[in-house]
């Protein structure tokens, strides 16, 4: 009994302790704070005349293996050190939106292009003209060197092989009855490529699109999840056919020996460069642009082709196992539309699908 | 001079929690008036008439009345078996029913949805089961996901107060003539209510502001709440803020209403269970018929921890999902990528963070529930109240505050983009848990034995020292290893707030859905589970020995 009563006080002046431990804790914390204040601020309100932080900060959509590969070589190449934070597009542009009193990031990479086309818009970008500028391909970068679209991704149908004898040659292959109820296409809501294709399909198809659309519907096309999410369901079995899935992640699911594949529609599809650009904001301007140049040099466009996504130099092959750039058929569709009128289509289209 | 001291403590603990919970959130709400930087006025908040924004409104609140119903009927039978019968003697019992409640709710949807869908495990294993499943894919199927995911945290505190409610009240009315059924109606109904209120309103805003289910179950059957239409403003493109911030503050006034009722109620009524004197426990042997308590127990378990985690071990241990379950198939080499690859340092900076996140928010938790308890004036009211917000509020929202606050031009503190973002976060997020379990402790106690000791001529922090900590360090305790549970798997606060080249288990899970192997984020959630559980189970056995003296 009495060693009991002792054992809990010793727990009871723990626990004060512990208290007391982290109001302490606190009151460093807010002291440190302080401290910390005085030299942060002579590099944070110094960013009018972009007094460098000697690390640059890059904000980056995926896919993950090939960002850290890529920062890796640069880190190795350069000296320079790198914070990278990478996520998906809505996780990068989500903090983005929130940083946007103090910005952070120097140096932006996303997966999706109407966006860096509104951060064109509005003022925040600061553009630079990368050496290897007129080795991109067409389109895939900005006119007046404000993003540059430095690798892509195809939209496919991604299938499953144990389930689909014969690759599907069309879109409207889809609404055969061979696949009711077995279709999905990433939820434009949350997949920026998926978005930009049901848009661009429109602007070349137009009514046909929508008809399309419905009959596909009609056929059970439903809505998975982002990207990867869709395309598990096809790996599992769940659906024998995704529409308008990148095609990277199918690549590398075959190398892994998942039962899948991938076809490219006759009539087209769309291709997704993948924007980076440097923020207005940037601080460390210097290393940024030279970030900008790696990732469009040979060796950083090597990264890209590993990763099989499509390299944006036209003197860069892509990944022997995947088809090239020019195997694949496109929309005829322009960004510009796609920016413009992407928001009252896609409304369109969840009034059908959803 | 006391009093002095006292009036100040009060002030800085609501100081505390002004920085930490009430301007973040403010910042929220002032983006939803100020969506450009300039006050539009309220007009903005027309758009909750529209009919799409009453639609999710509604399902919002059918979800989170559905959760309550499904986890406390999950839960009551359980706490009654594990507080008044035999199995009781089963400690280990309740160490496995808090599994599920340590599985992240996108694990677990992910688990179900894996196993339920179209050639999905169930059918590879029971193939009559395709005619059952496509139900599965429905309002009850999210229902049933999110209350075999929540019950856990309901059975917590139903087994608690039913231990609580000593054996004297009901002996008295026993000796009194009164039957079962009076002494169930009379003395163990109203006594078991208030612990039960504050569950059942904890489940009901966990379930509305719930994330990881919305957007992995729910958006694929198209049923939409805030949560999820939330998250879609704020982080698919185009961002709208303004909208989310508007949805915020709905979800947000659901919350204070349902609260706001539950105090009232509660307020009704003082229902002081543990006084001076030594309590006798109840128990209502079952005999022969207990074989039933076993086989409810062995259902539940099946449903909430066997169905998500056969699919987990099955996706972990598969070499190629599309060849689906075979012996021939699996392989151990995903766990071997885990712990060679950059897995093995994203598990290891949860554990450290959540550690440090429970500890500082048991500590702040214990400091304001000793000045709400105290007295009932307005201000401990507000500090309830605040204590409570960040779990009345989706995770992406008091997230974006923080971003908001923290990183605002103005604020000299330095947190922002470092890890110690994530620790406030996490205690910022877990907050509620900690100051509730203590409360719900606190607030069964007589006053009698702090007038006892007073009259022996104890000061206040020897009371506070010899008394109170004591008498509530089971609620401590549980506090401390909920916050650390759930620091470990918290994934919204981590996905947006973590620091660059900075990843945790949840974060590492997630890219893996997102972009990489599935295999790999649930090798991941096997394991950061299983050391969880490791915790948990220490914890518990000290929490155990510690409870010892009381019995």
């Amino acid at each position: 009994m009495k060693r009991h009563s002792m054992k809990a006080l010793l727990i009871g002046l723990g626990m004060v302790a512990v208290t007391a431990c982290a109001q302490t804790e606190m009151e460093q914390d807010n002291a440190a704070d302080q401290d910390g204040g005085d030299t942060g601020d002579a590099e944070e309100t110094a960013d009018g005349d972009h007094e460098e932080t000697g690390e640059l900060t890059i904000y980056t959509a995926g896919p993950g293996g090939m960002a850290e590969e890529l920062v890796e070589a640069f880190e190795e190449g350069t000296g320079i050190s790198v914070d990278m934070y990478q996520g998906t597009t809505g996780d990068v542009l989500g903090r983005l939106e929130a940083e946007q009193g103090n910005p952070i990031a120097d140096v932006v990479v996303l997966a999706s292009m109407p966006p860096a086309m509104q951060f064109k818009e509005d003022g925040m970008i600061l553009p630079y003209e990368s050496e290897y500028a007129d080795r991109l391909h067409d389109g895939w970068y900005d006119e007046e060197h404000y993003y540059y679209g430095f690798s892509a991704a195809a939209l496919g149908i991604s299938y499953n092989t144990n389930m689909v004898d014969e690759a599907p040659a069309d879109w409207s292959d889809l609404a055969a009855s061979e696949f009711d109820g077995q279709i999905a296409i990433p939820d434009p809501q949350q997949s920026g490529t998926a978005r930009d294709f049901v848009a661009a399909y429109i602007q070349q198809e137009g009514d046909a699109g929508w008809e399309l659309f419905e009959e596909l519907s009609e056929n059970g096309l439903s809505m998975e999840g982002a990207n990867n999410p869709a395309l598990q369901t096809v790996i599992s079995g769940a659906n024998s056919a995704v529409m308008a899935g990148v095609d990277y992640m199918v690549y590398n699911n075959i190398e892994s020996g998942e039962p899948i594949d991938i076809s490219f529609p006759e009539s087209g599809t769309t291709i997704t460069p993948r924007p980076a650009f440097i923020l207005d904001s940037a601080q460390n301007v210097d290393s940024a642009q030279q970030y900008i140049d790696f990732i469009l040099s040979d060796a950083g466009q090597e990264i890209v082709a590993d990763n099989y996504l499509l390299p944006a130099r036209t003197d860069i092959d892509a990944h022997e196992d995947r088809a090239g750039y020019d195997e694949i058929a496109e929309l005829d569709f322009d960004w510009d539309y796609l920016e413009e009128n992407g928001q009252d289509i896609l409304e369109d289209f969840l009034r059908i699908v959803r | 001079m006391g009093k002095a001291i006292q009036t100040l403590n009060k002030w800085a603990a609501l100081l505390v929690l002004i920085i930490l919970v009430f301007m973040p959130l403010s910042l929220v709400l002032l983006r939803s008036v100020t969506p450009d930087g300039a006050f539009e006025g309220f007009s903005a908040f027309s758009i909750l008439l529209e009919a799409q924004y009453t639609e999710i409104l509604v399902n919002s609140l059918m979800l989170g009345f559905g959760v309550v119903i499904g986890a406390s009927i999950l839960a009551a039978p359980l706490a009654f078996f594990m507080a008044r019968t035999e199995l009781r003697k089963h400690r280990w019992i309740d160490i496995v029913l808090i599994i599920p409640f340590m599985t992240p709710p996108y694990i677990g949807a992910m688990g179900w949805i894996l196993s339920m869908q179209p050639n999905g495990y169930a059918e590879q294993l029971l193939p009559f089961l395709s005619g059952v499943t496509p139900y599965f894919f429905t309002y009850f199927g999210m229902v049933l996901v999110m209350s075999l995911h929540l019950f856990p945290f309901i059975y917590l505190i139903m087994r608690n107060t039913l231990q609580n409610i000593g054996g004297r009240l009901e002996e008295a009315g026993l000796i009194h003539g009164g039957s079962f059924q009076y002494r169930l109606r009379k003395i163990i109904v109203p006594l078991f209510f208030s612990g039960y209120s504050m569950g059942a309103l904890l489940v009901f805003v966990k379930t509305i502001g719930e994330f990881g289910t919305p957007v992995t179950l729910g958006n694929r059957i198209g049923f939409y709440v805030l949560t999820s239409e939330i998250h879609r403003y704020t982080s698919v493109w185009p961002l709208d803020f303004g909208t989310a911030a508007i949805l915020s503050t709905m979800l947000l006034s659901v919350s204070i209403t349902i609260w706001y009722i539950q105090q009232w109620m509660v307020a009704r009524r003082h229902d002081k269970v543990v006084s001076g004197k030594g309590q006798t426990s109840a128990f209502t042997p079952l005999g022969k018929y207990r074989i039933f308590a076993w086989i409810y127990l062995f259902v539940v378990l099946g449903l909430a921890i066997g169905v998500p985690y056969f699919s987990v071990v099955s996706t972990a241990f598969l070499r190629v999902q599309g060849d689906g379950l075979a012996l021939s198939n699996l392989t151990t080499q995903h766990m071997v990528n885990l712990f060679t690859g950059s897995g093995l340092n994203a598990l290891l900076n949860s554990v450290w963070l959540a550690a440090i996140a429970a500890t500082i928010a048991v500590a702040i938790g214990i400091w304001v529930a000793i000045v709400i308890m105290r007295k009932k004036g307005v201000t401990e009211k507000s500090m309830d109240f605040l204590s409570l917000a960040p779990n009345t509020v989706p995770g992406i929202v008091v997230v974006v505050g923080l971003i908001l606050f923290w990183n605002a031009p103005w604020n000299p503190g330095m947190i922002y983009n470092t890890w110690m973002m994530l620790v406030a976060t996490y205690v910022i997020l877990y907050l509620p848990f900690t100051v509730q379990n203590i409360k719900a402790i606190y607030g069964q106690l007589g006053d009698s034995l702090f007038q006892a000791a007073k009259m022996s001529g104890a000061g206040p922090i020897y009371i506070l020292r010899t008394v109170l900590i004591p008498l509530i360090i089971p609620g401590i305790l549980a506090g401390w290893i909920m916050s650390f549970t759930i620091s470990m798997r918290e994934l919204v606060g981590s996905l947006i707030l973590r620091p660059p080249n900075m990843h945790t288990s949840a974060t590492f899970i997630y890219s893996q859905f997102e972009q990489g192997t599935a295999a790999l984020g649930m090798a991941m959630a096997l394991v950061s589970v299983g050391f969880t559980t490791v915790v948990l189970i220490v914890v518990e056995h000290y929490k155990h020995r510690m409870q010892a003296y009381r019995q």
